[in-house]
């Protein structure tokens, strides 16, 4: 489920221009998040400091969301099949691959290694050039990896909430991540202009995709959020961490219910 | 005649019936005959319990779409730790709170999370409940792994829930739906709503009584630009 990745409505891929700007962009955020540890504000726990920007550009998102991107996904949904989306789904997965992939051996993990490749082989050939998920049925099931959780295996903090129009959430870590992902994806350095349009297609694929499976998810949230921005951001945060684990259950680091002092329920 | 040794044999014996029923009843109550790691098949069976009570009221044809409504969202809020989930949910400003104020938050909590289960309703037609295991974090905190099976779709969701163990009875604490603990986040809304309002409970009050009130959400924003 798609639910916390959901701030990041739609993925835009830029060109090669705006990988320049976001890297400039990301000396400034190195420096913004030395500040940022050290600045404080009415709600220290929620690592924030940039919050009325960032609530800021999620309203810009909302307006866009509203207008343009969910009728898109709604149109989406009505025009392709169900079956045709999956297989769009399953086609823009199997080209993200080789991501997953130099992910799951930067993280020292063979195994997962070994599905992913052993996947990409099997669905871009039988499963006819992505299509359709042959491997799955064989007991390969797919997963995710990215740069921003590969850097949280070696320890590095995700930093400061941050908030990008279109992009999302993209806390320093995983805006390092995210683009090292995309520097590193083949059909951005293969340099044939036809692998350029086709991530291209890739990447807004993927954004329709997820924007169309959380329709509902969403507009439930919102139903029954109080505050919607500060609940995407704790979802993304907890999504992050369950990713980070690769989905394995983890019960130590539980918050405790029972307060320090007098309390006549327990 | 009973001999002396016959009658101290019988008041030992039943001196270390009592003294056993006790020791046994006192391990139960604190609950540290499960150790921390070891698995609460009473616990899974109050999961599995509440999973079959949910089925019936969800494919019962003879109650209209507002009675089904109801009995879930009195299912829920009845096996549920309201009470210690609000408080929960207060973070930090907990501590701010005066009684009064306390009692007027748990109330509209309790009626906010009655109409967030009536709004969900229908997320959780045609479902089958399936308990995979358990954990015992501590005597008193229990948390059972379950996977919620669609009936229109292929993958399953899972779904953990952390329990209040108290007398022998549990109790939901919270709910972990693919990785998200449901409070943890209630908590971060609440928190922030209070801190964006200079601190004050007030702000969540207000709102959250607009929204039991009205039944919808609305489109909250910062009173000021005081959250830098």
């Amino acid at each position: 489920m798609t639910l916390p990745e959901t701030g990041q409505a739609m993925i835009i891929q830029r060109k090669k221009t705006a990988f320049k700007r976001l890297g400039a962009g990301l000396c400034l955020l190195g420096a913004l998040f030395v500040a940022g540890c050290s600045t404080t504000n009415g709600n220290p726990a929620a690592n924030d400091p940039w919050q009325s920007t960032n609530r800021k550009f999620f309203k810009v998102d909302r307006t866009l969301d509203k207008a343009i991107i969910k009728p898109i996904a709604k149109g989406y949904r009505n025009v392709v099949p169900e079956r045709g989306r999956k297989s769009i789904r399953h086609f823009v997965d199997n080209l993200h691959a080789p991501v997953v992939f130099a992910n799951d051996v930067l993280q020292f993990e063979p195994k997962r290694a070994g599905i992913t490749l052993t996947r990409f082989a099997i669905n871009s050939t039988i499963g006819l050039a992505g299509f359709f998920d042959p491997a799955k049925k064989m007991g390969l099931e797919p997963h995710e990896e990215d740069f921003g959780q590969t850097l949280a295996f070696y320890g590095i903090p995700e930093g400061p909430y941050v908030y990008l129009p279109i992009l999302g959430p993209l806390p320093p870590r995983d805006m390092v991540g995210y683009v090292v992902d995309v520097l590193t994806n083949p059909l951005v350095w293969m340099g044939d202009p036809a692998a350029g349009y086709v991530n291209k297609g890739r990447v807004v694929a993927d954004g329709l995709g997820d924007r169309e499976r959380a329709i509902e998810v969403l507009e439930n949230l919102e139903e029954t959020s109080l505050d919607f921005y500060a609940g995407l951001r704790n979802l993304y945060r907890q999504n992050r961490e369950n990713e980070i684990r690769n989905g394995e259950p983890q019960f130590d680091d539980l918050p405790d219910f029972e307060d320090d002092f007098e309390d006549e329920d327990f | 005649m009973t001999s002396p040794t016959q009658i101290l044999k019988g008041v030992f014996t039943r001196w270390l019936t009592v003294v056993l029923v006790t020791v046994a009843f006192s391990l139960n109550f604190l609950g540290v005959v499960q150790a921390a790691g070891e698995r609460d098949p009473a616990a899974e069976t109050f999961i599995r319990g509440l999973g079959d009570q949910a089925i019936i009221i969800l494919d019962d044809e003879t109650s209209t779409e507002n009675e089904k409504t109801e009995a879930f969202s009195h299912l829920v809020v009845n096996n549920t730790d309201i009470r210690a989930i609000g408080k929960f949910t207060l973070g930090q400003y907990r501590r701010t709170l005066t009684p009064a104020e306390l009692e007027d938050f748990l109330d509209l909590f309790k009626n906010f999370t009655e109409n967030f289960y009536k709004k969900r309703l229908g997320e959780y037609s045609g479902e089958r409940l399936n308990v995979k295991g358990s954990l015992v974090r501590s005597a008193k905190d229990v948390i059972v792994m379950s996977e919620l099976r669609f009936a229109f779709a292929e993958e399953p969701l899972e779904v953990n829930w952390r329990l209040r163990k108290q007398d022998g009875q549990y109790a939901i604490r919270d709910l972990q739906v693919v990785g998200i603990w449901l409070a943890l986040e209630q908590r971060s809304q609440f928190t922030s709503v209070i801190a964006n309002n200079g601190g004050r409970i007030d702000a969540l009050l207000d709102s959250l009584r607009e929204m039991v009130n009205n039944g919808e959400g609305f489109d909250y924003q910062p009173t000021k630009a005081n959250n830098s």
